[in-house]
C-alpha cells in the first residue's frame, strides 16, 4: 500500500484532474445525447478502455522513465515494478470510471451496473497491459500509446468481420458492433485470457532484462 | 525565414528517419491492401473497385484516418520533448522569436505528414496499379491521385500537424489525446452517405466526396463541402493563433 502511494506521488496529480473531466464529460453526454445513442455501451465498452490505456501508457511509463536502467539493475524486482506501476494508474482510472458508471447509471438506466463494469473490464485490461508490453519494449515516449491507438481505431474500422463467427470471439468492442452472435461473454473472457498471456510476457521479459542488467 | 527554414529542414528530417514513421506506413498499408486489394474476392465484394479513382477515394476516406490517428501520437510530443529535455531553453538562448520557432514546428510537422500521406497514397496506389486485371491508362491513375493529394492530403495534413503540434504545448498530453480520440471515434463510426455529411469529419468529410462520387447519388452541396474545409482549415489556424498569443509560452518579450 505503502509503495501504491509512492507511485501515486510519482503520477501527481493531472491524471486525477483528466480522470474528473472524463467522468464530467460522460455525465454531460448522459444528460445530453438522445435515447437514439447507447452511453453506457459506447462509452464504457470503447472510450473508457482507450482513455485506461492512454493513462497506462502515458502516466505508467517504464522504460520510457528516465530511471528504468537504475530499478532494472540495482531495484529488488523489476516485475513488481512494473505491476505496481499499472496498477496505480488502472485503478485510478477504474475508480473514476466506476464512479462514471453510476452516475449513467441514475441518468440513463440502459443497463445493469455489472453489466457495464464486464463491458469495461476486458478492453480496458487488454489495451493497458498491451500499452504496458509496448511501454516496457520500446524507450520512445508515446509510442506505446500510438499503438494502442491504432489498434482501437482499427478495431473500430473493421467490425463488418463480425459477419464471420471466428473474430466475434476476439473483437474488442463487440456490444458496440451488435454482437451479431451473442457470444459477448465468452468474447470477454478470451479477451482477458490474452491480458494475462501477455502479462505472462512481460514477466519473462522483466527476467531477461534484469539478467541482462546483472551480468 | 532561414532560421525558420533550418527548424523546419530539422523537423522533417528527424521524423522521417524515425523508425516508427516507416512501422506506421508499412502497417497501415498492410491493412489498406488487405481491404482494397484487387483480389477476384475484393472485386467481387466491392462494386467499384475496378475504378481507380474509387480506390484511391476508398484509401483516403478509411486507411489515411488510421496513418492520420499515428501520425497524430508522432508529432504530439514535439513542443512538450523541447521543454523536457531544456531544447527550449537553447533555442530561446538563440537569436530567434516565438513566431519563427512556432512556424518552424508547425512547418516541419505540416511537410513531414503530407509527405507521409503522400507516399502512402502513392504506395497503395502503385500496387493496385500493377495487380489490378482491369486495364486502364496512366492518367486514370495520377489524375484521382493528384486531385486526392490535393483536395484531401492539404487539408488533412494541415489539420493532423497544427493540432499535434500546437494543442500538447498548451495543455496536458493525456488530455489531447483523449480529445483527438473522441474526434477519431466520431469519423471511425461515421457510415458513408449520399447526404451531407457532418462538418467535422476529418477524411471522410464532403470536402473527400470531389475525389469520388456514387453514380447513382451525385452530391452537390456546396456549403457542406466549404464547412467541412473551413472546419479542416479553421482548427489548425486557430490552434497556430493561440499558441502564438499565449504570452507564458516563451520568454518575456
Amino acid at each position: 500500500m505503502k509503495r501504491l502511494l509512492f507511485e501515486q506521488k510519482i503520477i501527481g496529480n493531472n491524471l486525477t484532474w483528466i480522470s474528473i473531466a472524463f467522468v464530467g464529460v460522460l455525465t454531460l453526454l448522459a444528460f445530453l445525447c438522445g435515447g437514439l445513442l447507447n452511453l453506457s455501451c459506447i462509452g464504457f465498452e470503447v472510450m473508457a478502455p482507450f482513455f485506461a490505456a492512454i493513462a497506462v501508457g502515458e502516466c505508467g511509463r517504464t522504460r520510457a522513465d528516465a530511471n528504468f536502467d537504475i530499478i532494472a539493475s540495482q531495484g529488488r524486482s523489476l516485475f513488481s515494478w512494473v505491476l505496481l506501476r499499472f496498477t496505480t494508474v488502472f485503478l485510478t482510472v477504474g475508480i473514476f470510471t466506476f464512479i462514471g458508471m453510476v452516475i449513467v447509471l441514475f441518468i440513463r438506466n440502459e443497463m445493469p451496473l455489472g453489466e457495464m463494469v464486464l463491458l469495461y473490464i476486458a478492453p480496458a485490461f487488454l489495451l493497458s497491459t498491451l500499452c504496458t508490453l509496448c511501454g516496457f519494449c520500446f524507450a520512445q515516449e508515446h509510442l506505446a500509446t500510438m499503438i494502442c491507438g491504432i489498434i482501437w481505431i482499427v478495431t473500430m474500422l473493421t467490425g463488418s468481420l463480425l459477419r464471420y463467427t471466428g473474430p466475434g470471439y476476439v473483437y474488442l468492442f463487440i456490444r458496440y458492433a451488435g454482437d451479431p452472435n451473442g457470444v459477448w461473454l465468452i468474447n470477454k473472457v478470451i479477451l482477458s485470457g490474452l491480458s494475462l498471456v501477455l502479462w505472462a510476457v512481460i514477466y519473462l521479459l522483466c527476467g531477461k532484462r534484469v539478467a541482462l542488467n546483472r551480468r | 525565414m532561414n532560421k525558420v527554414f533550418a527548424i523546419v529542414r530539422y523537423e522533417y528530417k528527424m521524423q522521417l528517419g524515425r523508425i516508427s514513421t516507416w512501422g506506421i506506413l508499412l502497417a497501415v498499408s498492410a491493412i489498406a491492401l488487405l481491404d482494397n486489394f484487387p483480389s477476384t474476392r475484393n472485386l467481387a465484394r466491392l462494386e467499384f473497385l475496378v475504378q481507380p479513382a474509387y480506390f484511391v477515394y476508398r484509401t483516403m476516406c478509411l486507411d489515411v484516418l488510421i496513418i492520420s490517428f499515428g501520425l497524430l501520437f508522432l508529432l504530439s510530443g514535439r513542443i512538450p520533448a523541447d521543454n523536457k529535455t531544456g531544447c527550449k531553453a537553447l533555442f530561446m538562448a538563440a537569436p530567434i522569436s516565438r513566431s519563427q520557432y512556432i512556424w518552424g514546428k508547425l512547418f516541419g510537422g505540416f511537410t513531414y505528414t503530407l509527405t507521409v500521406i503522400s507516399i502512402f497514397l502513392i504506395l497503395n496506389t502503385g500496387i493496385y496499379a500493377v495487380f489490378t486485371p482491369i486495364e486502364a491508362d496512366a492518367g486514370a491513375y495520377l489524375t484521382p491521385l493528384i486531385k486526392t493529394l490535393i483536395i484531401g492530403g492539404i487539408p488533412v495534413s494541415f489539420f493532423i500537424s497544427f493540432l499535434a503540434v500546437t494543442l500538447p504545448a498548451m495543455m496536458d498530453i493525456r488530455l489531447f489525446y483523449l480529445l483527438t480520440a473522441v474526434l477519431f471515434f466520431l469519423n471511425a463510426g461515421s457510415v458513408g452517405s449520399a447526404e451531407a455529411q457532418p462538418f467535422y469529419l476529418v477524411t471522410s468529410g464532403d470536402l473527400i466526396k470531389l475525389i469520388w462520387q456514387h453514380p447513382r447519388f451525385p452530391f452537390t452541396n456546396i456549403w457542406s463541402i466549404a464547412a467541412n474545409l473551413t472546419f479542416l482549415t479553421g482548427c489548425g489556424l486557430l490552434s497556430c493563433v493561440l499558441l502564438i498569443m499565449k504570452r507564458k509560452f516563451w520568454r518575456a518579450e
